[in-house]
């Protein structure tokens, strides 16, 4: 705590330097010394707060969006796969982002996507049309964990079946929101990457013929300071 | 930055000695505290000691809070379901419910700018006015609809943007195909962030219809609804 002694000088007392020393001694120890004690409740507002504080976004490398390129799914039936460009080759992906242990990075991803049946073929009794699953993976280039975000896998499917035999497209938007802790480091220290992942095939069928792009896409992440 | 005041030696106490040691003293305390003041050696800023976030509700549902505000606005039933036809308009328009004019409270001392994050989502549909005029083969319908006519770029009725002072935002277009009879319910969503500037600021998911039989479709377009809806805007300061 930071505590301040004033000199007590009585009428007619002398007055001497080493009332004023202990005074300024006492002033100069204020520094790095006010904590808790010195703050009454609800005393600190938004001005003594500094900048990215509680939360800190950049707009650079952590935030990604695009509205004129495609995102080609070319995941398996059995695997995900990073969604890459249809024109650069370059993942939907935010990142490096760095944090701390113990500090939550907070991801939103949010696109519209379009899996148009290929019309390979007609409707059978267990095949049904284009199936599609997302899911958002992180990258920590410190620890090298790669690792699944829990809760993130979305799935979307038709087994509508329309005039002429084939099933019916596959359009959406999807949105996944998730807030993650990464493993701890030894140091302390995260450098963190977020992929969205895909996946595309028909529905109840092991023919990999997924025909599913990704579009208007906006992802971004911050770090949520604790 | 941090109170340095040089003590005194014997016989040096003026008056000039003393008015300094104070002038010191009220530049530290008015404003010349900064963080090299503050004692890091725990964690010791608790809740309790942040100023208390106020609430406000309709007709403008806001909580301000230290670091960040958050401004919310819902529809959450169908008396309020917003209808917009292309003979109404076929320019983007934006959705009551879906929309809010905010304030970015910042400070003249800092930057004229800051960011939000807005989250949008809608269940929105098309439906015919009359029953009769029906886009599939289902009762009273008159089409056999194919894959390349249901879900498809020749079968989209309406998209949708968001908009932040008047211009869209990129990456967030959603779109909305012909009912077949009410297979075509659409759940949309948008998550992004956005600059907003110092002052009121107006933030909008938008619809904009399609033209009849545009692109080549033989279909006509009729009513798009706008369901049960909400936005949640996060304007972040710190």
């Amino acid at each position: 705590m930071a505590f301040v002694t004033i000199p007590s000088i009585n009428t007619g007392d002398e007055i001497k330097v080493e009332n004023f020393n202990d005074f300024i001694t006492s002033v100069n120890a204020v520094t790095s010394s006010i904590n808790a004690e010195n703050i009454r409740d609800e005393g600190i507002d938004r001005r003594n707060l500094a900048t990215n504080s509680v939360q800190e976004i950049r707009v650079g490398s952590d935030l990604f969006k695009d509205s004129g390129d495609t995102f080609q799914v070319a995941g398996s039936t059995t695997s995900f796969v990073p969604i890459n460009s249809t024109t650069t080759g370059l993942p939907i992906k935010v990142g490096v982002v760095n944090s701390k242990d113990d500090e939550f990075i907070m991801v939103n991803c949010s696109f519209s996507f379009t899996a148009n049946n290929p019309k390979t073929f007609v409707e059978t009794d267990n095949r049904g049309g284009q199936e599609v699953e997302f899911k958002l993976q992180y990258k920590d280039y410190v620890s090298g964990v790669v690792a699944d975000i829990g809760g993130t896998k979305r799935a979307f499917n038709s087994f509508m079946s329309m005039h002429g035999n084939y099933h019916a497209n596959l359009r959406y938007s999807c949105t996944i929101v998730a807030a993650f802790i990464p493993d701890s480091t030894t140091t302390g220290l995260h450098e963190i990457e977020v992929n969205l992942l895909g996946m595309d095939h028909y529905s109840n069928s092991n023919y990999p013929l997924g025909n599913c792009v990704v579009h208007d896409v906006t992802m971004f992440a911050r770090v949520i300071k604790r | 930055m941090p109170i340095i005041i040089p003590t005194l030696t014997s016989g040096t106490l003026t008056a000039s000695g003393v008015n300094s040691i104070f002038q010191k003293l009220e530049d530290f305390i008015n404003g010349g505290i900064d963080k090299t003041d503050i004692d890091t050696s725990s964690k010791w800023c608790t809740e309790r000691k942040i100023v208390r976030p106020e609430f406000y509700g309709s007709p403008a549902p806001r909580t301000l809070l230290c670091s960040s505000d958050l401004h919310s606005r819902y529809v959450g039933n169908n008396l309020y379901t917003f209808v917009v036809t292309n003979d109404i308009t076929r320019d983007y328009i934006p959705i009551p419910g879906l929309s809010a004019t905010i304030y970015a409270d910042l400070n003249q001392d800092e930057s004229s700018a800051c960011l939000a994050v807005v989250n949008a989502c809608w269940f929105c549909f098309e439906k015919e006015a009359n029953s009769g005029n029906r886009n599939s083969r289902l009762a009273g319908g008159s089409y056999n609809r194919t894959v390349d006519q249901i879900e498809s770029d020749i079968a989209e009725v309406a998209s949708f943007k968001l908009y932040v002072n008047g211009t869209e935002i990129e990456g967030t277009e959603r779109y909305l195909y012909i009912n077949y009879d009410g297979f075509a319910f659409k759940n949309h969503s948008i998550s992004a962030i956005v600059s907003l500037s110092r002052g009121m600021n107006d933030i909008s998911v938008r619809v904009k219809t399609r033209a009849d039989y545009h692109a080549g479709t033989t279909s006509e377009k009729y009513q798009i609804l706008i369901r049960e809806r909400n936005i949640n805007i996060e304007v972040i300061y710190r």
